[in-house]
């Protein structure tokens, strides 16, 4: 049972390597091979998360407590999941999208491959095998990057391996200080195990606990370290879509929860300065990334501004520290998924079919790809936080986390997300307005609407948008039973 | 089980409007057929409602979407049952006038469809029992409701929507701070438990009077209650007529809805909150009335008179929360006068406006113009058109025999009573003044629009031609609200007397003492007020409007332009606001590398790496030309090569990125030393 972890990451990465291999192979070749390859990797995931298994496979032992371990438990399964959803609906909206261009076997041998290491980020058991995998994922997705090598998408690689680099010695610095002061070597158990270290060394271990936040959080694009996620938007759009709008940032996200919960706990960092520091960052960085995203007039890179944000959302609902407040950021992980990658394939589709990059280009886009935009605005709707869209649960949720964490600073975060929701308005709603109120203009003239393979991941993804809002209850629930709570 | 017809009630309308907009994409005029035929659907199903509904209760929640639905009908008809009726039956109107008023737009469809939603949206929200589904609903139908006021895509119309979309959800926003608020200290947003929950619980009054004000700033938005009114007067008049008289007749009472829900459910007779309701809802009422008076734009002029009549339900509702504790020793015959008379005006309202609405969409769709001086003697050989007209008009000053004149009385008399028992007899006798005044004004306003429309000599010659102006459908449904506004002001006792009893003994106002007194409506007493009011009407209207408005027979509009709250005020502030913003996000984006830039001053290494780089790119030139001795040189190139990567560098090595790529080979360099000299050791 456990070895078939292992196998589920190993699908993936395989597949990658015979497409990246045999450089020969013809794009209806790549496609089988990509589309069997990733369907196959998510059906075994669905199913290993579904049956519950709870065993788990040790890979390597480097020393008697130092290991590479494999287990599926509630947290990543939840992580494991959207990927497992997500990647084949984001591949076949790929199909039609990278059909036309060159060097392929880079692409998909990459993109697959990235599909391994995101499940194997959620597969981890203990904090150095989430490391590890973690920086794999990084490795896998630099090469996505600088897939146009471009000037800009060189420069946009370069940043990201820098900030990554660099994320990762601070992640490391608190890794190795739970591996070496915890009780358990790092292995995941809700409610953390340094306990008797934190009340020997506090300020060491709370010290220890900010940089690896920051470090890890450099993934979920948290301020200071948030410049490289709206650059890397030069990337295709599946990638932009899928890894720096799901896979790439909520592993970040994934991997704080991990750090919070599981390594640390929450109880020797709840009310002390290092919950207020982190705190602080999330709010900054919500409102730093809506306001840039109000200024942007690229409509990609608008979004990514908004990525930006959102991972704040989650990353605020983690930092609260609060069983209320994990059980929000886990909800707002997997909503913000679906809908920002609704949104990006809206964008892409758009770049795509109607080769149009700015806001203004977007006049009365709308009656010439009404499905997309249809899809567009749904998510829109979803992201401002209107009911009976997902969004709004999620809103709603961390609103009432962060007020029950009783704290002149909980009202802050609620105002800040009141505040954030205003500006998620604008920046969302400018494009949608365009789309269906303005006249047509003439940037888009030649626009048609997107093709079967574009149009139905956004329609069934903006579908699972509506139909997640309406059986929040049964979900909230879910989310509660998976993350024991 | 019969509460299953609540949510279909609800959730139909919703589902048909989805369904209409592909069927009208294929064919305007099978989108319409399919629309009317919703409508009727509805209709019928909200009847059958009501009807089950009579003398017992209703209550449903659905099972997966946490949405609950009541509806009462122990004492009669009640309030909810009553909106409810309303709400579908001035859709209805609506619709059937729709068709002649779009002939020749292309995008009917999407008006259709949202048209729909937005009453799936409205139902949903006077049938909710909670606070959560009056949300979701409120902001369904904000948000839908958003079309009607884009629709015709002009840039006006495009900048009203814009200020309409901000307002709703910047409103919806603060509501739901407000809900978040309730849910945390009282742990349960039901609107019939809410009350006894803040009793037991320890929320402190502050944190209440916080989570109330925000609710009330979200439906006060809607309602257009000062100072959130400035969207009404812009958004109305850029509407299809039709979906005017709804924004107008309808929406507004969505907004009073959540006002009312605040007065009775969270803060019974609490008189602080009285006296905030009463202050903002007296300056809507007397500023809606100013404004009316200088517009010459007639869908502008009956905007702002709904924004007047607003303040006059908000006057009634707040006397009703300050009569309530004075109640004790007090008389008991005023009871319920303020509620009363607010409910049976909020009634009167959506009746008024959907006429004159209506009648201000029938002269734009045969002058296509809204300028008072284009319609100048437009109704003067259109009988039937002056005749529904008049009975709106009349209604809505106050006229006796008319029903607005009846629920005036009562708000009226609300206001006199309670001044007799106040300790402010001062300040309730200038709230009479205000009171009358503002009914003064509407006089005035309605004359002007009444006589330039069907008295003045025609603008343009075809006016005296007699051509029907109405299809006959129209005119039948436009005579059912127009003779219901007559019927219930000549019999106030049987109509309206026994609605108002009903509606205020049911729930949501659940007021379980019966009213032992209403006005004598025909007396001295009360005609006087209505005797003061157009004896005022008539005044302003000959001394303002004829001689301070008009020059040379043309009406002019001479309201201030610098006067205009949003453009002087709320467009400023968030411009202002949006800026501060930006500035602080970018100096804190900046600032991670600007403290790089500060902190390295390695000038000097740049320019003794730029020289290295400089030979080094030489160099490789060289060897790549002695490699291939046939081709040109490569220096060129290679020099290019150079500035390019250098300037990458410059731009990446000045950068946080960079510095934080330093510090993670810092951290393994100390890693690789704290390992070797343990190994030593």
């Amino acid at each position: 049972m456990g070895v078939l972890l292992l196998i589920t990451i190993l699908i993936p990465v395989a597949t990658g390597s015979v497409v990246f291999l045999f450089k020969g192979l013809k794009f209806s070749h790549i496609r089988g091979i990509v589309s069997l390859g990733v369907l196959a990797s998510s059906v075994l995931t669905w199913w290993l998360a579904l049956s519950g298994t709870t065993e788990s496979f040790t890979l390597v032992n480097f020393t008697s407590d130092l290991s590479l371990t494999l287990q599926l438990d509630g947290c990543g399964r939840i992580f494991a999941l959207i990927s497992a959803t997500l990647w084949p609906l984001t591949a076949l909206y790929s199909f039609e999208y990278m059909k036309d261009h060159p060097r392929l076997h880079l692409f998909y041998g990459f993109f697959t491959a990235s599909y391994g290491a995101t499940l194997a980020v959620a597969f981890a058991d203990n904090l150095i095998t989430l490391y590890l995998f973690f920086e794999m994922l990084t490795l896998t997705t630099i090469p996505l990057v600088l897939y146009y090598l471009t000037d800009e998408a060189k420069r946009a690689a370069r940043y990201y391996m820098y900030y990554s680099i660099g994320g990762a010695a601070f992640a490391f610095m608190g890794v190795i200080c739970v591996i070496v002061l915890g009780t358990n070597h790092g292995q995941f158990v809700m409610g953390g195990s340094v306990l008797m270290a934190a009340s020997e060394y506090p300020f060491l271990m709370r010290t220890m606990y900010v940089l690896s936040f920051v470090g890890f959080g450099v993934k979920a694009a948290l301020f200071p370290c948030s410049a490289w996620l709206p650059r890397a938007s030069v990337a295709p759009t599946p990638v932009t879509a899928l890894l720096h709008a799901v896979a790439v940032v909520k592993a970040g996200a994934f991997a704080v929860i991990r750090l919070t919960y599981y390594g640390y706990g929450i109880n020797y960092i709840k009310d002390t300065w290092a919950q207020y520091v982190v705190l602080a960052l999330t709010a900054i960085t919500i409102l730093y990334g809506s306001v840039q995203a109000v200024r942007q007039q690229h409509f990609k890179r608008r979004l990514a501004y908004s990525t930006v944000a959102n991972m704040s959302y989650i990353l605020m609902g983690v930092a609260l520290m609060t069983d209320a407040g994990l059980v929000a950021a886990s909800s707002h992980m997997v909503f913000h998924s679906i809908i920002k990658i609704v949104a990006f394939f809206a964008a892409g589709a758009v770049q795509h079919h109607a080769k149009c990059n700015y806001l203004q280009e977007l006049d009365g886009i709308g009656r010439k790809m009404p499905v997309t935009f249809a899809c567009f605005t749904v998510a829109s709707l979803a992201l401002v936080g209107i009911p009976p869209f997902n969004g709004f649960v999620s809103k709603w949720y961390l609103g009432m986390a962060a007020m029950a964490q009783g704290s002149t600073m909980g009202l802050i975060c609620v105002i800040v997300l009141m505040i954030s929701a205003f500006l998620t308005l604008i920046y969302m709603f400018q494009a949608v307005v365009r789309a269906w109120f303005y006249p047509s203009c003439q940037a888009n003239s030649q626009a048609v609407e997107a093709g079967p393979a574009m149009t139905v991941p956004m329609v069934v993804l903006s579908v699972a948008i509506l139909a997640t809002g309406l059986f929040a209850g049964d979900i909230m629930s879910w989310l509660n039973s998976l993350l024991g709570v | 089980m019969e509460g299953v017809l609540l949510v279909i009630v609800a959730l139909l309308p919703i589902l048909l409007g989805i369904a209409v907009y592909p069927i009208g994409r294929k064919s305007q005029s099978a989108g319409h057929i399919f629309t009317m035929c919703a409508m009727v659907v509805q209709f019928v199903l909200t009847l059958a409602t009501v009807i089950v509904c009579y003398g017992n209760m209703m209550e449903f929640t659905l099972p997966w979407w946490k949405l609950s639905f009541t509806m009462s009908g122990v004492h009669g008809l009640g309030f909810r049952g009553l909106y409810l009726l309303v709400l579908n039956f001035m859709w209805l109107v609506a619709a059937v006038f729709s068709p002649e008023y779009f002939r020749g737009d292309t995008r009917t469809h999407r008006y259709y469809s949202f048209m729909l939603v937005t009453l799936g949206g409205t139902c949903g929200m006077f049938l909710a029992a909670d606070l959560m589904t009056l949300f979701t609903f409120f902001e369904i139908m904000s948000l839908s409701s958003y079309v009607w006021v884009v629709h015709t895509e002009t840039d006006e119309a495009r900048r009203a929507s814009t200020s309409y979309l901000a307002v709703a959800v910047l409103g919806g926003m603060v509501s739901l701070y407000g809900i978040m608020l309730l849910q945390h200290h009282l742990g349960t947003l039901e609107l019939s438990q809410l009350a006894s929950a803040i009793a037991q619980s320890d929320i402190s009054r502050k944190t209440l009077m916080v989570a109330v004000c925000c609710l009330l700033f979200g439906f006060g938005a809607k309602a257009g209650m000062f100072p959130l009114h400035f969207w009404l007067p812009k958004s109305h008049p850029v509407a299809p007529a039709p979906a005017s008289a709804l924004l107008s007749g309808a929406l507004t009472k969505a907004g009073l809805l959540g006002v009312i829900l605040v007065c009775f459910r969270i803060l019974p007779g609490d008189d602080v909150l009285g006296y905030i309701i009463l202050a903002l809802g007296t300056i809507t009422m007397v500023l809606g009335a100013v404004r009316a008076l200088f517009s010459m734009n007639i869908k502008e002029v009956l905007a702002c008179s709904s924004m007047s009549q607003i303040g006059f339900v908000l006057l009634g509702l707040g006397m009703q929360q300050l009569i309530d504790p004075a109640m004790g020793s007090a008389d008991g015959p005023v009871v319920s006068l303020g509620v009363s008379g607010a409910v049976l005006h909020m009634l009167n309202h959506s009746l008024f406006k959907l006429i004159l609405f209506l009648c201000a969409g029938i002269c734009y769709k045969c002058c296509h113009s809204l300028d008072l001086n284009d319609l100048r003697g437009f109704g003067r050989n259109k009988p039937w058109l002056m005749a529904v007209f008049m009975s709106g008009a009349l209604g809505i000053t106050g006229m006796p025999l008319f029903s607005g004149y009846v629920s005036k009385t009562m708000l009226h008399e609300a206001i006199v009573e309670y001044a007799v028992h106040s300790g402010m007899p001062l300040l309730f006798k200038s709230l009479e003044w205000a009171f009358l005044l503002s009914g003064g004004m509407t006089v005035a306003y309605m004359t002007k629009l009444f006589v330039a429309i069907f008295v003045e000599k025609p603008a343009r010659p075809e006016y005296e031609e007699n051509t029907p102006c109405a299809s006959l459908a129209t005119q039948i449904m436009l005579a059912v609200p127009a003779l219901a506004v007559f019927a219930m002001g000549a019999l106030p006792r049987k109509i309206m007397e026994s609605l108002a009893t009903a509606v205020t003994m049911s729930s949501p106002l659940s007021y379980n003492r019966r009213l032992l007194e209403y006005p004598h409506y025909f007396t001295w007493e009360c005609l006087s007020g209505a005797g003061i009011s157009f004896a005022v009407g008539i005044l302003i209207y000959l001394v303002l409007i004829r001689k301070g408005l008009m020059i040379k027979g043309q009406y002019k509009d001479r309201w201030p332009k610098w006067l205009d709250i949003e453009n002087g005020i709320y467009r400023p502030l968030i411009k202002a606001s949006a800026a501060l913003l930006k500035f602080l996000s970018l100096t804190v984006a900046k600032l991670p590398d600007l403290l790089i830039k500060l902190l390295s001053p390695r000038e000097s290494h740049k320019e003794y790496g730029e020289y290295v780089r400089y030979k080094m790119a030489i160099l490789v030139g060289r060897i790549q030309d002695k490699l291939h001795p046939q081709e040109e040189s490569h220096v060129p190139a290679a020099i290019e090569m150079e500035k390019d990567l250098s300037w990458t560098h410059q731009v990446i090595m000045d950068s946080f990125s960079f510095a934080l790529l330093m510090a993670c080979i810092g951290v393994a360099a100390i890693l690789v030393y704290v390992l070797w000299s343990l190994l030593k050791v």
